[in-house]
């Protein structure tokens, strides 16, 4: 019994931080219909400034306050300038870009704070004052665990009052209603879409200022906790501060109860929570189903015209060149060839998602992974060989689109992106913790090609032909009446459903199709490298793809391509000539979505419509 | 006769592609009570959120007094004087009625102060008794008498509102034409849209019709009503 | 009356929401290839019990049958299966496809099509198609992206792609809303060659009455929730129920009108 009270006692404290995040990522999501992907690096942010302030005055327990107090303060300043110079630039955009451009600013925030702060973890002094433990029941509970849970209560009763009490917070309780009569009644939103993103920005460098007694201050904090965050939000319900609470409490004694139960359900556990709330009240426990996104495609694309004049000479040339290659380049090149092509197909089949069918997900690498870890342990476990360990990639890959899949494609929108994130992200932190089954950090090794395919040449000709032809396979997919129908459901469902065509059943479809294609990637890709680690599922990686076919240019079917062809080059030579590729890359984000938005091939249009 | 309070010339405003105004020409005089009749679908609402700028106007203008609004944001208009009582009510439903008020809460054009809250639970005595409690919960009578205080709380010079009796009871459609005429003897400029010509005739000096996207007619609202012909082909089934 | 001329025969069907009946117990029956139109002021059901027909709501009670079969409950993707083909308010088509795209893949799904991933669709069911694009007269835009079509030839198109499974019966919602005043005559009149020439059944929903009184066989008026008369068009014209409802009451000052 009194295991219990302590152990919901950890919980609670654990639920502090992530109710902070998470109801600040709400506030701002009822307001201004974003989702800031940055709301972990606000709080990553709080961390470290708490951490430097504590360093500077944090040797009392009042100068330990006013460190952690300063450092949201200086956080919220943050937000402001992120707020003002890009989010208002961006409150129309479509909802892919809004988290494309925030997470720019993840990555721009990272290496800022590397270069700040260094690679290595910091660790702060405990709180003066409050550095013991309090013996409750037999068991010794920290004291800070105490005082973190009666900050939560203080912050919730500061939110009530000023929710209540204030002309700020009823305005900002009825935009998150109706935005539009607001507008009516003669209130200006801008200063209202400021003000909220100060006050959830604030609130998430104050969660990040008060983990630091209690963990190390590291890079990782950042993404760790917004997939926490988006998982609470998805439950709870976006926009709503007592389902963040609720919900906060809930995936935090979960956690909890089952570390101690059964370490390796834990995920599962949070898996189902999900699940369950998702299909019983899609809009979380105390979300209202307004938030779901409509259909609003305000710039349709134009039809798809096959294979004609300038796209014919692009794809010929692709193969010509695809094939050419490796007898005038070295080695090194050969492998970035090989690279290019497994890149290319990984792009490929989440253009077919994102673009096909409107489908936003943030979790394409999930499927990468799983192809990835589907060849490798076939290796490892069954020591098959190279040629039935590769069939076992698009088999994983699909398997898990087909799982994830059932549930992510019932939601629309936002939630459709967060929902893809959580389950990828459970799906990484599973390769990281199941150490017995895949190695857990330090991976798999030893994933070579056959000793006929061993030569880089041939391993490459392989790489190329196979994904050459799924490719071609995805292509023509689209052109086929599945593809149409897919384009079909993203460009009306009512009419889809009007012409007989089963919405869900046909976006499952796809989304496994899509799932089943970048496994095949994966597993090549775990035989170039000749090994797999966690990091091929990791949010990065989804990433990457969307970054490809962003650059590449969304509404062409050679984007993707041409995206993974760029990208790969850039990362290659950037990565050999700086260790800034992360703030590079996010500043490249952040202008494409900003400046060029239909990527390199809206570049060609663009120039067209100037020069005319 | 002094120049009108709210002017529209030629307003084509779509939804999407779909076009629901073809050219609507409507001028409202100062200080008094205009009604915008016309069927459902015929362009009423449209028309309003026309002058809020709620709508995707692509052709013609909107003036409030001398000023062009045109193409302005909802929350400039309604700088300029203009108050909206939407169609649906859409009171803020998870807000209080105190609350709802709140939010409406805006001092007048002139620097005026006209209403204050004690003044509109003076005129709407059914909502004093309920200040605390969510609008959500109140009957649809209760809620069109919020969104019109609410409206008020912003001491604007004209007053749109779109279908104040749809939906009410008789009772209730009585103190809504009541609070009306009390408006207008304050010196507020109203217009309202209705499908109900006897409310409308109760309440309104002039009259507009309009039917699919045009003002057919314009004038004192006898003249309209006596003209048996308007009536027979856009007001009776 | 009898039940194998019932195109559509909706029974007792009633729909609430949080407490307010929309609909309250409405039955009523569209014989095949008749026209008929529901008609009514704001907030009297008409969308609820079109939505409860069409299957994107289910009704709390009653029935729907169509061609016989029960498709109470059903969703929207089943009720075409059973030949229902419907047109929207505001048109739904699909914007990044040509116009003979539209069509096509309508056809493919009809033909039970639609997930294949064999031969192109481009290819496919090009002739039925391109039939059916002449009988909306818009042969001349075929290739032509559906965005750059105005709206009222949008509307045909949605006419276009409700016929491709040759349906017994159209839903249609608002047929001529958002057209110019004289664009809707012509609109209609493609409606009653669809009855003239495939025997097909039409049920309506509509503000405009010309259109309600020149092209409905029977009329269907909706007062909160009821049906409250249900006629010939002259019927309902010298119906002083429907003017009441129409022109509103207002019990204040009676002599004011």
């Amino acid at each position: 019994m009194s295991f219990i009270v302590v152990q919901a006692i950890t919980g609670l404290a654990s639920a502090a931080s992530l109710f902070l995040i998470a109801v600040g990522l709400s506030i701002v999501f009822g307001v201004t219909r974003v989702v800031n992907f940055a709301h972990g690096s606000l709080y990553m942010l709080g961390a470290y400034l708490a951490f430097s302030f504590v360093a500077a005055f944090g040797d009392s327990f009042f100068g330990y306050l006013a460190a952690m107090l300063l450092a949201a303060i200086v956080v919220g300043g943050v937000g402001a300038v992120m707020e003002t110079s890009l989010l208002r630039r961006i409150y129309r955009a479509p909802e892919l870009f809004q988290l494309l451009a925030t997470f720019g600013v993840v990555l721009v925030i990272q290496d800022l704070t590397r270069l700040i702060w260094g690679a290595d973890d910091r660790f702060a002094p405990r709180m003066p004052g409050l550095d013991g433990s309090i013996n409750i029941l037999g068991h010794a509970v920290p004291q800070y665990d105490l005082f973190l849970i009666s900050v939560a209560f203080v912050v919730l009763g500061g939110l009530w009052l000023l929710f209540r009490h204030t002309r700020f917070g009823v305005l900002v309780r009825a935009a998150t209603e109706d935005r539009e009569m607001v507008a009516a009644l003669g209130v200006d939103q801008r200063w209202l879409f400021t003000g909220a993103f100060i006050l959830g920005a604030t609130l998430a460098g104050l969660g990040g200022a008060l983990q630091i007694p209690r963990q190390a201050v590291g890079l990782s904090m950042d993404l760790n906790i917004i997939v926490d965050a988006f998982v609470v939000v998805v439950v709870g319900g976006m926009g709503s501060i007592i389902g963040a609470f609720v919900a906060a409490v809930l995936i935090s004694e979960l956690l909890a109860f089952g570390v101690v139960i059964f370490p390796q359900i834990t995920l599962v556990l949070i898996f189902l929570v999900m699940a369950v709330t998702l299909v019983l009240k899609p809009s979380g426990l105390f979300g209202r189903p307004e938030f779901t996104t409509a259909e609003d495609r305000r710039n349709p694309d134009p039809p798809l015209r096959a294979g004609q004049g300038l796209s014919r000479i692009f794809w010929w040339s692709l193969l010509v060149i695809g094939l050419a290659a490796p007898l005038a380049v070295g080695d090194f090149a050969v492998i970035v060839l090989t690279e290019i092509a497994i890149l290319a197909l990984f792009a490929a089949s989440l253009h077919f998602l994102l673009w096909g069918g409107g489908l936003i997900t943030f979790g394409h690498a999930a499927y990468f992974g799983l192809g990835a870890y589907g060849s490798g342990l076939a290796v490892f476990h069954l020591s098959m060989g190279m040629a039935p360990a590769l069939l076992m990639a698009p088999l994983a890959g699909a398997a898990g689109a087909l799982l994830f899949g059932w549930f992510c494609v019932r939601l629309s929108g936002i939630y459709m992106a967060m929902l893809t994130l959580a389950f990828a992200q459970i799906a990484w932190s599973a390769t990281f913790q199941w150490v017995n089954f895949t190695g857990g950090d330090n991976g798999i090794l030893g994933i070579w090609p056959s000793a006929w395919a061993s030569d880089p040449v041939v391993f490459y000709y392989l790489a190329f032909g196979v994904c050459a032809a799924v490719i071609w396979g995805l292509r023509h997919a689209i052109f086929s009446p599945f593809g149409y129908t897919l384009r079909a459901t993203r460009d009306s469902s009512l009419r889809s459903a009007a012409i007989g065509v089963d919405v869900t059943r046909h976006r499952w479809l796809a989304f496994t199709l899509a799932g089943a294609a970048a496994g095949v990637a994966g597993g090549f890709f775990a035989f170039a490298k000749g090994s797999v680690f966690p990091d091929v599922l990791f949010v990065s990686t989804s990433v990457d793809g969307l970054v490809m076919v962003l650059l590449g240019g969304m509404q062409s079917l050679a984007g993707p391509i041409l995206g993974a062809i760029v990208f790969t080059e850039i990362e290659t030579e950037l990565t050999r000539l700086t260790d800034l590729w992360q703030l590079f890359l996010g500043l490249l984000i952040i202008g494409l979505v900003v400046v060029l938005p239909h990527g390199l091939a809206g570049l060609s249009a663009l120039i067209r419509r100037r020069s005319s | 006769m002094i120049a009108p309070a709210l002017r529209l010339t030629g307003i084509e405003a779509f939804y999407g592609t779909a076009q629901a105004l073809f050219g609507v020409d409507l001028e409202v005089p100062a200080g008094a009570v205009t009604v915008l009749l016309g069927r459902n679908g015929a362009g009423k609402s449209t028309t309003l959120k026309a002058a809020m700028g709620l709508v995707d106007v692509r052709a013609g203008r909107v003036f409030v007094g001398t000023r062009d609004v045109t193409g302005a944001p909802a929350y400039k208009v309604a700088r300029t004087g203009l108050g909206y009582v939407p169609e649906t009510r859409r009171v803020f439903g998870g807000l209080s009625v105190e609350e709802n008020l709140v939010v409406g809460e805006r001092v007048g054009v002139a620097g005026t102060v006209a209403w204050t809250r004690e003044r509109l639970f003076d005129l709407f005595p059914p909502l004093a008794g309920m200040r605390e409690r969510l609008a959500g919960q109140l009957s649809g009578g209760e809620q069109q008498m919020l969104t019109i205080a609410r409206t008020l709380m912003g001491n604007p010079q004209i007053i749109l509102l779109d279908e104040p009796s749809e939906g009410l009871a008789p009772v209730i459609v009585q103190q809504i034409a009541a609070t009306i005429r009390t408006l207008a003897a304050e010196g507020l400029t109203v217009l309202l849209s209705e499908q109900n010509v006897r409310f409308a005739m109760h309440v309104a000096s002039r009259a507009a019709v309009i039917e699919r996207g045009r003002i057919l007619v314009e004038g004192p609202i006898a003249d309209i009503a006596a003209d048996e012909g308007v009536r027979e082909a856009y007001l009776t089934p | 009356m009898s039940v194998s001329g019932n195109v559509l025969a909706v029974e007792t069907l009633a729909k609430a929401f949080g407490g307010v009946q929309a609909v309250g117990g409405v039955s009523f029956h569209v014989d095949s290839g008749e026209r008929v139109a529901l008609i009514g002021p704001n907030g009297a059901g008409k969308t609820t019990l079109f939505n409860c027909v069409n299957g994107q709501l289910r009704p709390d009670a009653g029935t729907v049958r169509i061609g016989g079969h029960n498709v109470t409950g059903h969703p929207p993707h089943r009720i075409w299966r059973h030949g229902v083909g419907r047109t929207f308010q505001i048109t739904a088509t699909f914007t990044s496809m040509t116009v003979l795209e539209n069509v096509q893949l309508a056809l493919a799904s009809a033909d039970g099509a639609a997930t294949g991933l064999g031969r192109r669709l481009g290819k496919r069911y090009l002739e039925q198609a391109g039939e059916l694009v002449e009988l909306v007269g818009l042969t001349a835009r075929g290739d032509d992206a559906t965005v750059e079509l105005p709206y009222g030839d949008l509307k045909r198109l949605e006419l276009a792609v409700a016929m491709t499974n040759q349906p017994s019966l159209l839903l249609m919602d608002e047929p001529t809303a958002g057209m110019a005043a004289d664009a809707r005559g012509s609109m209609m009149d493609l409606v009653d060659l669809m009855v003239a020439e495939r025997g097909v059944a039409v049920l309506f929903t509509e503000h405009d009455m010309d259109v309600v009184f020149g092209h409905a066989d029977r009329v269907i008026v909706l007062d909160r929730g009821m049906v409250i008369a249900e006629g010939t068009p002259d019927e309902i014209r010298a119906d002083e129920n429907v003017q009441a409802v129409y022109l509103g009451s207002f019990d204040g000052d009676e002599a004011a009108v």
